[in-house]
């Protein structure tokens, strides 16, 4: 197990902003007993009882494939590790279940971004543009791959096509090149080995509305407010995003996790295994 | 005892496994494409894979219950992917369901409840034994046997003086339990499918007579699938002996096989990087074994590129094709790697209208990866393309594509 000093911490939050509906679903679990946990995210499209749906119907199956296995004493880390893909086919498969049933319109849809702790260690699995960002040494970087045009678009960029401001408010930048629709999924993200937690990183794992603010912006933020409770950093990076005061302002779930030494105990001077 | 339901509620079972009314809440999606696609490709393949699919099949379906109906069962196939339809091809892998669990707990649990290979099993626990026992016990007359057990001590010498800690954690998890039981079943499995059908009968029966023609056979076979196997017989049949003996004679035969299985598992793993320049000739020899049976118009291969069985090819043919270690599957991989389900592990269908095959995950609680990202759907595959299932990997090879079709001419 981890160490016994460090713990993660969780701070979540969901914010409607300036949209008609609240698309986006967050839901994370962490045990108390072992050093294992979950935080996901689904940013849904396709409207009011369609992305809203959508999105709940990927968060919810995908964290109780999840939940399962890691209500399985025996699971290993690998297990654990495979269960992420199968869970997002879980979650795709409960939206075509649901397109189906419902006859609704097939073009609701969500993204998927899944992150699983074990021990100091976390896997993700990502399908469409929810970012994942990790905050090390002062500075930020996305993990994941964006699965939305706005890489394409800042390749134009590069290839001297697009100037830079055009490129940055491209009508097409938010397009996704994959989602869960209850059909085939074009793109996954999903590396099968994990990366490390240091003490002192932070982890971002949002959807797109936190690209309301600029990476750097971003990492202002964190640097500043890095050695504060997870909740506190999340406060100040929701802060930030409504000082932004995009008019569009789209939903904006976030959540902020690291590894702390428990509130209660009081400061343990060895911080074991990494 | 067979329940009908959908690939994915059964993933949903064997992640929650004491639950198994739970199902039909989940629907398959992996296959949408295929199925809408082989809405048009049914008509022409049907025919075909009336012409294939059986001859593969039937000889080594000798299980009735299994329905393996020519066309009717690809129909069958296709259609399993839609949740409601589960039909009869439920039965073939509502077997499988029930054992198998994820890949850490199978081989502990298929161990124990493998009834339905048990006929299969103590056939080939004969030929194991044997095959074990006959390097140690006559290695003269053995040469070839006796290459293959040299080997694997030997690369135990070379690659892993511990045997198991060389081995990354979960290997070793699942080679451990494997080993007890399962070895048996194991190297029992990479043999009959190899082995030419003539033969098979014919080795099967005897028991512990007919060393030598038995040792013919499978010689090869076994170089295939443990491409380690590096050396020369004539050094084999000094030094197979020397480090395997004193196992062999101390133990019981069943007992001989389990650790030198143990040791073969890795040595597959861990001795991919040694290329053995026989290989090529052993490729060659293969296609009248197995593959003669299919010699109906291949679409492309799948040529297993590392993991047990490498070295083996097997041909695409049009219609649904699944994957598993059943030898009921029309691509059966049963070698050694028990992180395989049974059947319908992941499926491949080639598109006559697109010209192209496509894979599918055949919902179980094992990944199939694509090129290193795990399939959540159905995927067109290209030359060259890397399919992994367990420690498994195979290449993708093209026949037909948008240049070549059996259609296009007589």
């Amino acid at each position: 197990m981890t160490s016994s000093a460090l713990r993660y911490e969780v701070a979540l939050s969901a914010e409607q902003g300036h949209r008609e509906y609240q698309e986006d679903a967050i839901a994370a679990r962490f045990s108390s007993r072992r050093d294992i946990g979950y935080v996901v995210v689904a940013d849904g499209m396709g409207g009011h009882e369609a992305g809203d749906v959508a999105s709940r119907l990927v968060a919810s199956s995908w964290s109780s494939v999840i939940d399962r296995r890691i209500s399985e004493t025996e699971a290993t880390e690998s297990t654990l590790a495979d269960t992420l893909p199968l869970a997002a086919m879980e979650a795709n498969a409960a939206i075509a279940a649901y397109i189906n049933d419902k006859q609704v319109s097939p073009d609701m849809g969500s993204t998927l971004l899944g992150t699983v702790f074990y021990e100091n260690r976390f896997y993700w699995i990502s399908i469409g543009d929810s970012p994942l960002y990790l905050f090390r040494d002062g500075q930020l970087i996305q993990l994941n791959e964006d699965h939305s045009m706005g890489p394409d678009i800042d390749r134009l960029v590069i290839e001297g096509v697009l100037k830079p401001e055009e490129a940055r408010h491209h009508p097409d930048r938010n397009c996704l090149t994959s989602a869960l629709m209850g059909a085939g999924i074009s793109k996954v993200d999903c590396p099968e080995d994990p990366r490390e937690v240091l003490p002192g990183d932070i982890l971002l794992i949002a959807s797109d509305g936190l690209q309301h603010l600029e990476p750097q912006e971003i990492e202002t933020v964190l640097k500043k407010h890095q050695n504060e409770s997870c909740q506190d950093i999340l406060d100040q990076i929701m802060l930030a995003i409504r000082d932004a005061n995009v008019p569009d302002q789209d939903n904006t779930s976030v959540a902020v996790v690291a590894l702390k030494p428990p509130a209660n105990a009081a400061y343990t001077p060895h911080t074991s295994n990494q | 005892m067979f329940n009908y339901k959908s690939p994915l509620s059964r993933i949903l079972e064997k992640s929650a496994e004491d639950t198994p009314s739970a199902t039909k809440e989940t629907e398959t999606v992996v296959s949408e494409e295929i199925q809408s696609r082989s809405d048009e490709f049914i008509e022409d393949v049907e025919a075909e894979a009336d012409v294939a699919k059986p001859e593969v099949i039937s000889d080594q379906a000798a299980d009735a219950s299994q329905p393996v109906e020519s066309s009717d069962d690809f129909m069958v196939l296709q259609s399993a992917f839609e949740d409601d339809d589960m039909s009869e091809e439920e039965n073939i892998f509502a077997e499988a369901a029930e054992v198998e669990s994820t890949p850490e707990e199978t081989p502990a649990e298929q161990a124990e409840s493998n009834t339905s290979m048990a006929e299969v099993l103590t056939l080939m626990t004969a030929r194991e034994a044997r095959s074990a026992i006959a390097p140690v016990t006559q290695a003269p007359a053995v040469a070839e046997v006796a290459e293959e057990v040299e080997t694997e001590t030997l690369s135990d010498v070379l690659t892993m003086p511990e045997e198991e800690t060389v081995v990354s954690q979960d290997e070793v998890e699942v080679v451990a339990e494997v080993a007890a039981e399962e070895t048996v079943e194991e190297v029992a499995a990479v043999l009959p499918e190899e082995v030419e059908v003539e033969v098979e009968v014919e080795v099967e029966a005897e028991v512990e007579v007919e060393v030598e023609p038995e040792a013919e056979v499978e010689a090869p076979v076994e170089a295939i699938t443990e491409p380690v196997v590096e050396e020369t017989p004539d050094v084999a049949e000094e030094e197979a002996p020397v480090p395997a003996a004193p196992e062999a004679e101390q133990v019981a035969p069943a007992e001989v096989a389990a650790p030198r299985r143990r040791a073969r598992i890795k040595t597959t793993f861990l001795g991919l990087d040694h290329v053995d320049h026989r290989l090529n000739d052993l490729i060659a020899s293969e296609p009248v074994k197995k593959t003669a049976v299919t010699t109906s118009f291949p679409v492309g291969w799948l040529v297993i590129v590392s993991g047990p069985g490498r070295g083996t090819s097997l041909a695409l043919t049009e219609g649904l094709l699944q994957v598993g270690r059943n030898d009921d599957q029309a691509l059966q991989l049963d070698f050694g790697d028990n992180g395989i389900s049974r059947s319908n592990h992941a499926v491949i269908a080639y598109d006559a209208e697109e010209r192209k095959c496509f894979l599918g995950h055949g919902g179980k609680a094992n990944l199939v990866r694509l090129n290193g990202s795990p399939v959540l759907s159905t995927l067109p595959l290209n030359n060259g393309d890397m399919i992994r299932i367990s420690e498994t990997t195979m290449r993708f090879v093209v026949l037909c594509d948008e240049n070549f079709d059996w259609r296009d001419a007589e």
